[in-house]
């Protein structure tokens, strides 16, 4: 098979991807990574093949426009409300006008979408993977009716958000509906010469199938066809530092607010400092990962507290008796695949989300943002370190990840799905796609 | 006075049904004979404009690209819009416009003092009388800014160019849509309520027992009195009225960006519109064909939902669609009192064209001020006695406001002669992202009272 990779060009989007390209390429399919150009280094150094397409205008624009930060408008958002209040039609239609415009649409500018059709028509994949930000992928596989599978990086909450909107929507006076994914994906359609029905619509939302690395107990109620798959890390280059070869000879807790979030918000989330030096008297080794822009003094900091830059998550947590994150995707799945025990301050997209659902899960501590200061971390990071049971509760995360095929084996999955879906796509849309 | 013979057949009462498929307006005129099944897909919004066609060349492509760039900026301002909602600012809840109580919001703005800063939307907000007073009188403030940009032109990409006009203009424009002329026939308030009536009557046998006084009967008046009083050709007339209605979005479009079908089927109307008076009226000049656009598209919606509130507010006080209905002189009364505490436009903006000081506050060039007309309405502050704000004189309205009256005033009065047992009959829903105007999408009603079944 030809199987045609897409991933806006991030690398904490990107990453989860590569073990299943790895899979189908050593299953002997052809395979490229399409993405604007500012990943192609990265693609490459993953080792595989790069498919430059479009440009990052609209999504520089739209950094700018929100001055660089995302954070404020997460409460726009606030999936994990969904576990906790009544949904309604105002919060749901907030949460689809601001995904929309804010993330989706931004994040696959109109360039970028046509120029991933031209590719798809030129080089004409079987398969059409995307990661789930990545609607310019499902849009090319639509308009040129190639199958195609989203692969996921977290809880699957835009499938269900847009389920509790659909359904809140059917029950509003027709007046009063109103679709802003709808009415992007349809000027963008109409541009191909498509006028797309509801039921295409959903189909370019949802995809042919969803392709889920989450253990069981993390997952959300299932959208359409759902094939779980188990996480296998990528970290990125990865070195493996000497200190990791001597076992730590008292518990090790990973800190860390991870790398993306760094690089791309340019600040942090959490006041870092301050919490550093309140670990100085907790039993514990604690590495936390800083770069020196957090850090005005390294050297002042208490004696159990080591500071390193960047170190391979894969390599470091199998040490660790827990980790403070952000909820970061490649952080999250790490840490649930290694069965380390994790406290979750979680402010971004789905990572209040994940934060309730280990805790849910008995495998972890939701420590909200607005609750995060020195005697709340020191305790969660006791609590996380000396309790049996959340202990107990990672390794069963953990025991259902490792239950979960691996890229390998579910590439003859993906084979079999994509010749059972290549036959519906060859009707409509295709025609419609190669008649200009 | 006499009236002339109607010069065409009255517009059908539900032209829309007629219409082929391609020609349906807006989604708002796509109006289900019942709800759709819970669980139903919703139905795809269509524009009036055929679906473009597949890129043909780099030209064409160049042409959907930035079409679509228009596009994405409009949902980018509703999805700031909505984040200001979320931020708790209540200009931003107003403009959301969800089923909650506008006043709500209204009075949270007063109660921050006389000028309310929305930090998040980059407009100052103000529920007070004397500082709408101001807002509207002081020549600091106009309908577009000192390099004639109107009023949101970067955030609001679909914007009504019709209603995008600065003072001078429309002072200059608005003696040409006085009674008696140059563009109105009517020499005379009476003679134009009197025409209305005519038209309303027609329009009320053409509707069936159970008919929606917002669609079928509100929206559908204003163009057959407005393509007469024009002395539109009689060829013209089906085609004025039938696309008059589809401007509705215009006046709401002014602050909310409308979902993208919408404000293509709204844009598309309003061109229909002035293409059409251009083709009629080119010989009375230029300023004539402006004046007439801007009067039929500022004067269409507003009508209507200063009509549909009137027939609302009295059905809901006990007693008082029956003095009416005794007494159908009470008509303008009526009307006069829902102006004063309902006004149907709640919502004015103006922009700074020099630094000023408003409320206190020192205002640079270039500022947006918002004036919450509803709320400056029912001020405590206000003195005892003022006259109702109505319509804002400085702009638009300047040529229109007086022709709202009247025929929301003959229509009325017409209704309530014809049936005088009109009832509700069934829910009516209001128009979502109508924040300036609250405006009806439907208001079922019936003809006669209920029959109560034997038992």
């Amino acid at each position: 098979m030809r199987v045609l990779i897409t991933c806006f060009a991030h690398n904490t989007h990107y990453h989860p991807l590569v073990p299943l390209a790895w899979a189908l390429r050593a299953a002997g399919h052809e395979v490229r990574v399409a993405s604007q150009p500012a990943l192609t280094e990265v693609v490459n150094g993953s080792g595989l093949t790069a498919q430059p397409v479009g440009d990052l205008d609209s999504i520089t624009e739209l950094m700018t426009q929100i001055a660089g930060d995302p954070t404020p408008y997460q409460r726009g958002l606030d999936f994990a409300e969904t576990r906790h209040l009544p949904y309604g039609w105002e919060h749901a239609l907030g949460q689809q006008t601001m995904m929309t415009a804010m993330s989706f649409a931004p994040l696959n500018g109109d360039t970028t979408i046509d120029d991933l059709v031209d590719v798809a028509r030129s080089w004409r994949p079987d398969l059409i993977v995307w990661e789930p930000f990545t609607y310019a992928g499902a849009i090319a596989a639509h308009v040129t009716g190639t199958p195609h599978a989203r692969v996921l990086w977290g809880p699957d909450v835009v499938l269900n958000a847009r389920g509790q909107f659909l359904d809140l929507m059917s029950r509003q006076p027709a007046e009063r509906r109103e679709d802003p994914m709808a009415e992007w994906l349809t000027w963008t359609l109409e541009r191909h010469g498509i006028t797309p029905d509801a039921a295409e619509i959903e189909n370019i939302v949802t995809a042919d199938w969803t392709v889920d690395p989450a253990p069981a107990s993390l997952r959300l109620p299932a959208v359409g066809d759902v094939l779980p798959m188990r996480y296998v890390p990528y970290n990125g280059p990865s070195v493996v530092p000497d200190w990791l070869r001597t076992p730590p000879d008292r518990p090790r807790v990973c800190l860390t607010l991870g790398v993306s979030a760094r690089e791309t918000f340019g600040r942090d989330a959490v006041p870092f400092e301050d919490l550093l030096h309140a670990l100085g008297d907790v039993d514990a080794e604690i590495v936390a990962t800083l770069d020196a822009a957090q850090l005005a003094d390294r050297d002042a900091l208490p004696a159990n507290i080591r500071v390193v830059d960047f170190v391979p998550l894969d390599a470091l947590l199998p040490s660790c008796a827990a980790i403070v994150h952000h909820g970061g995707a490649g952080t999250h799945s790490t840490a649930t695949l290694h069965g380390v025990p994790q406290i979750i301050v979680g402010a971004l997209w789905d990572a209040p989300l994940k934060a309730l659902l280990h805790a849910e899960a008995g495998a972890g501590i939701d420590l909200p943002p607005d609750k995060l200061d020195t005697d709340t971390l020191r305790a969660a990071i006791i609590r996380a370190v000396e309790d049996p049971a959340l202990a107990a509760g990672a390794r069963r995360l953990r025991e259902q990840a490792l239950a979960d095929p691996s890229p390998a084996a579910v590439v003859t999955r993906l084979e079999h799905l994509t010749a059972a879906h290549r036959d519906r796509h060859r009707t409509a849309p295709r025609r419609r796609g190669e008649s200009q | 006075m006499t009236a002339e013979p109607l010069p065409a057949e009255a517009v059908p009462a539900k032209p829309l049904s007629a219409e082929p498929i391609p020609a349906q307006p807006s989604p708002g005129a796509h109006r289900p004979a019942e709800p759709p099944a819970p669980g139903a897909p919703a139905p795809a919004e269509r524009s009036a404009e055929p679906a473009p066609p597949a890129p043909a060349g780099p030209a064409a492509r160049d042409v959907a690209l930035a079409e679509a760039r228009v596009a994405r900026r409009n949902q980018l301002t509703r999805a700031a819009q909505w984040f200001a909602g979320i931020e708790d600012d209540p200009y931003g809840l107003l403009l959301r416009a969800g089923r909650d109580d506008p006043a709500v919001h209204e009075e949270r703005v007063r109660a921050q003092g006389p000028l309310h800063r929305s930090a998040p939307l980059d407009t100052w907000v103000t529920a007070h009388r004397a500082v709408a007073e101001q807002v509207f009188t002081d020549p600091a403030f106009d309908g577009t800014g000192p390099d004639g940009t109107p009023v949101g032109r970067d955030d609001l990409p679909y914007r009504s160019d019709l209603l995008a006009l600065d003072r001078a203009t429309a002072a200059r424009l608005a003696p040409l849509t006085a009674f008696g002329g140059p563009l109105l026939w009517a020499q005379e308030e009476d003679c134009v309520a009197q025409r209305a009536a005519t038209y309303a009557r027609r329009l009320l046998e053409g509707c069936g027992e159970y008919f929606d006084l917002a669609e079928d009967f509100a929206r559908r008046l204003v163009g057959p009195v407005l393509a007469e009083q024009l002395s539109l050709p009689d060829a013209a007339h089906e085609e004025f009225a039938r696309v008059l209605p589809d401007c509705r979005h215009a006046l709401d479009g002014l602050v909310c960006p409308q979902p993208y079908a919408t404000a293509r089927a709204t844009r598309a109307a309003e061109a229909a519109v002035t293409g059409l008076l251009a083709r009629h009226l080119s010989d009375a000049g230029e300023d004539a064909v402006r004046a007439a656009g801007v009067l039929a598209v500022g004067a269409a919606e507003p009508t209507a939902v200063l009509l549909v509130e009137t027939v609302r507010r009295l059905r809901a006080r006990p007693g008082a669609w029956e003095r009416l209905t005794a007494d159908p002189a009470l008509a303008a009364d009526a009307v006069r009192d829902t102006l004063r505490t309902a006004p149907p436009v709640r919502l004015e903006t103006r922009i700074t064209r020099t630094a000023t000081t408003l409320a206190g506050t020192p205002l640079p060039t270039g500022s947006r001020v918002v004036v919450l007309v509803a709320a400056a309405h029912r001020d405590p502050a206000a003195p005892a006695g003022a006259a109702p704000l109505g319509f804002a004189p400085d702009l638009h309205f300047a040529l229109s406001a007086t022709l709202i009256t009247v025929l929301a005033t003959a229509a009325l009065r017409t209704l309530a002669e014809t049936l005088p047992h009109l009832r509700e009959a069934g829910e009516p829903v209001t128009r979502p992202r109508s924040p300036v105007l609250l405006a009806p999408a439907r208001f079922p009603v019936a003809k006669r009272e209920s029959t109560p079944c034997a038992s």
